[in-house]
């Protein structure tokens, strides 16, 4: 009797840790990574240009009743993230195009909205294989083909890089009842991949974690993490820069 | 997409083949042979109504930002045709615009948004075989909109969603960090599967209320009911026919063949005089621009049997066409060393779990080179590049100044290593094409590429 009492007690109290700890410590597993090919982190693939494809991104709230959807919200989001995205790469001295610019293609846009959409299918086939098994990128095991070539800013540019992030709000109500008997908290997950412009071979894949700010300041709750790992990767003038704070 | 698609559309892959299947047999379907005048008048819009029209208002403006739906002014004339043929002269719901829209994504699918928008996939069109079919699944979608069944489902989800972030939550603090996060993230795009789940997950009894409604309409319109029953088995013969790598939820679940019967027992009492099918020729010629944008949508998501079934038919009805032809030729070269059909060794569970695998976790390189693991594919790729070949030069023969079937038979040879002959196609491919073309450049950094390949070592 006294045994099954006291297996209980003990997963009564190991429950009660865990969701303690969940709710106390919501951001401590910030598994803010990237994975590169040894040419990108060891210079031999200079990155001086880039061409950004449209950014695509997903926000929800949780409330009380429930989640409540927020498509306007997350079109938002995904401008801010793409605007992150492309500040820190022309703060490392790369140049910024955009994959919809016709430049002096002469391609409609009609034309160029083609491509960029025959490029995401592509990229929708490939980026769950690399998010599982993201180590391949080192390997080159990654590729979208030489249709890259096919937009116009890929004659100008390195690299293509794809912007999707993926996050939850909740409500001031929802958050603070999860405090107290745990549940959904405010989380998020922002991902860059870096492809080479010219052979649609993925270079790069970078996956960062928020820190406490709110999700909404992108800059805050993504900038500095983001640059940490541009730094990392040997991008642009990243670690020239880095080098110089340092200073 | 899939059709990433883009974010949205990973999520938006269910429909009407991954509907859940319809009321148990005990529950005689009800056989009426008028549809439904209008929708309950004892709903009441709430809130939460308001807020789901408005995702649904805003899902369609994405759909339109990413390019997604398809503007082909005669394609759109004959959906939208039959569509207002199918809604007859009922009224209109109140807070329903009707709108049918062809949106690309190669999955066999369709669904409606409660603010009346009726999407149909390039996949289902390509899948059907004629307008009476079209009809069917046209009467289906509205019909769940007359009933107002994205709200009330809806209502139902707000409920069971708690249940789901509780799990993203628990997976969140598990041990494993990266995966672990990953989960959440998975878990976390309520909002949209909300959406879905309020316009696909229905439960069964709504399913089944809207197969009745639809044959209902489609037999009042005119249309012949059969029709409707060939099509579930189209759908079932789909699903078994080339894995998808998309997510989907409630998959599991299709019961096309009861479906199939409850639709052949209304058609048995329900057709009308001299009912309207629409032939095989006219529905093709009318669709044929959403089946272009279908085969390549379905070779960039690693679907290339259904590629070539696809651009087959379209050879068999336009066989002077040399744009079918080279998608044909085409389709044959992504197919590589995988068989036209499935194998029945592939129609196994432990095959569909080992073609299950090699999509989900192998790129479409990889698979290929793990398929020429067995020397018996690599007879299969020969002959895959052999079709390929007959099918450029075919396009050739019918057009000698059709550029792309010179790309494409360049692309062909320097596969096979036939570098010397790939640099000449290229070349060809390079007078004719225009100078805006925006294929210019890759063709030109491929050339280069064989040139140098063809090269003789130097000494």
């Amino acid at each position: 009797m006294n045994f099954t009492r006291q297996t209980i007690q003990g997963l009564a109290t190991a429950i009660f840790l865990c969701v303690s700890a969940s709710t106390a410590f919501p951001m401590n597993l910030p598994i803010t990574s990237f994975w590169a090919q040894r040419k990108i982190v060891s210079g031999k693939f200079p990155i001086h240009s880039a061409c950004m494809m449209p950014p695509q991104a997903q926000l929800n709230r949780i409330g009380m009743k429930g989640a409540e959807g927020m498509n306007k919200e997350s079109d938002n989001w995904a401008t801010a993230l793409e605007t992150l995205v492309e500040s820190q790469l022309q703060f490392d001295s790369i140049q910024v195009g955009s994959a919809t610019d016709p430049l002096s293609s002469g391609a409609s846009n009609a034309e160029i909205r083609s491509v960029i959409s025959q490029i995401q299918e592509k990229f929708s086939s490939v980026s769950p294989l690399m998010r599982k098994k993201p180590g391949g990128v080192s390997k080159s095991a990654y590729t979208l083909g030489d249709q890259v070539g096919m937009l116009p800013c890929s004659e100008n540019s390195d690299i293509l890089v794809f912007v999707q992030g993926v996050g939850q709000l909740v409500t001031a109500s929802r958050s603070s009842m999860s405090l107290l008997i745990g549940g959904p908290t405010e989380d998020a997950v922002l991902f860059v991949t870096f492809a080479d412009a010219k052979t649609g071979e993925i270079l790069g894949f970078i996956q960062v974690y928020p820190s406490d700010a709110s999700l909404l300041q992108v800059q805050d709750a993504f900038g500095p993490k983001l640059l940490q790992q541009f730094v990392d990767m040997n991008v642009g003038s990243a670690r020239k820069h880095a080098a110089a704070r340092s200073h | 997409m899939s059709r990433l698609l883009t974010a949205i559309c990973l999520f938006v892959n269910l429909g009407i083949l991954q509907a859940q299947p319809p009321a148990a047999p005990s529950q005689p379907a009800p056989l009426a042979a008028q549809p439904s005048q209008s929708p309950d008048p004892a709903f009441k819009f709430t809130k939460v109504d308001d807020a789901l029209r408005s995702e649904a208002d805003a899902l369609d403006e994405q759909f339109e930002k990413r390019g997604l739906v398809l503007h082909d002014p005669s394609l759109q004339a004959y959906v939208d045709s039959i569509g207002h043929r199918v809604l007859g002269d009922r009224p209109v719901p109140e807070k329903v615009t009707w709108r049918f829209l062809v949106v690309s994504d190669p999955a066999a699918n369709a669904f409606a948004l409660p603010n009346g928008s009726v999407y149909l996939t390039t996949g289902l069109l390509a899948l059907l075989e004629n307008e009476a079919q079209l009809a069917g699944v046209i009467g289906h979608e509205t019909a769940h909109i007359f009933e107002r069944h994205p709200y009330l489902e809806n209502r139902d989800i707000r409920k069971k969603t708690v249940i789901s972030e509780i799990i993203a939550t628990a997976a969140a603090f598990a041990p494993g960090g990266f995966a672990a996060r990953l989960a959440t993230a998975a878990g976390a795009n309520v909002s949209t599967l909300l959406l879905v789940e309020s316009v696909y997950g229905y439960s069964r009894a709504m399913e089944s209320q809207a197969d009745q409604e639809g044959l209902v309409s489609m037999s009042a319109a005119g249309y012949d009911p059969h029709a409707m029953a060939v099509a579930f088995e189209l759908l079932d013969e789909e699903s078994s026919f080339e894995f998808q790598p998309r997510s989907t939820f409630f998959h599991d679940h299709p019961d096309p063949k009861k479906r199939r019967e409850d639709a052949m027992t209304f058609a048995g009492a329900h057709t009308p005089p001299n009912p309207r099918t629409g032939s095989k020729l006219d529905y093709i010629t009318a669709i044929a621009p959403a089946i272009v944008f279908n085969i390549n949508a379905d070779l960039e998501s690693r679907r290339p049997r259904s590629a070539v079934a696809r651009a087959s038919r379209l050879v068999e009805v336009f066989p002077t066409d040399p744009q079918y032809q080279v998608l044909l030729g085409e389709s044959y070269r992504t197919l590589g060393a995988k068989s036209t059909v499935p194998t029945l060794d592939e129609l196994t569970s432990d095959g569909q779990s080992r073609e299950r695998k090699q999509v989900l976790s192998m790129s479409a390189e990889e698979e290929q080179r793990d398929l020429l693991k067995n020397p018996a594919n690599l007879a299969t790729l020969k002959e895959n590049q052999t079709n390929a070949e007959k099918a450029f030069l075919a396009a050739i023969a019918r057009n000698p100044d059709y550029a792309l079937a010179y790309r494409e038979l360049g692309f062909l040879y320097q596969d096979e290593g036939r570098y010397a002959d790939a640099a000449t196609n290229y070349r060809h491919y390079l007078q004719l094409v225009a100078d805006t073309s925006l294929d210019r450049l890759r063709i030109r950094r491929r050339l280069a590429e064989v040139e140098k390949l063809q090269a003789p070592p130097p000494h």
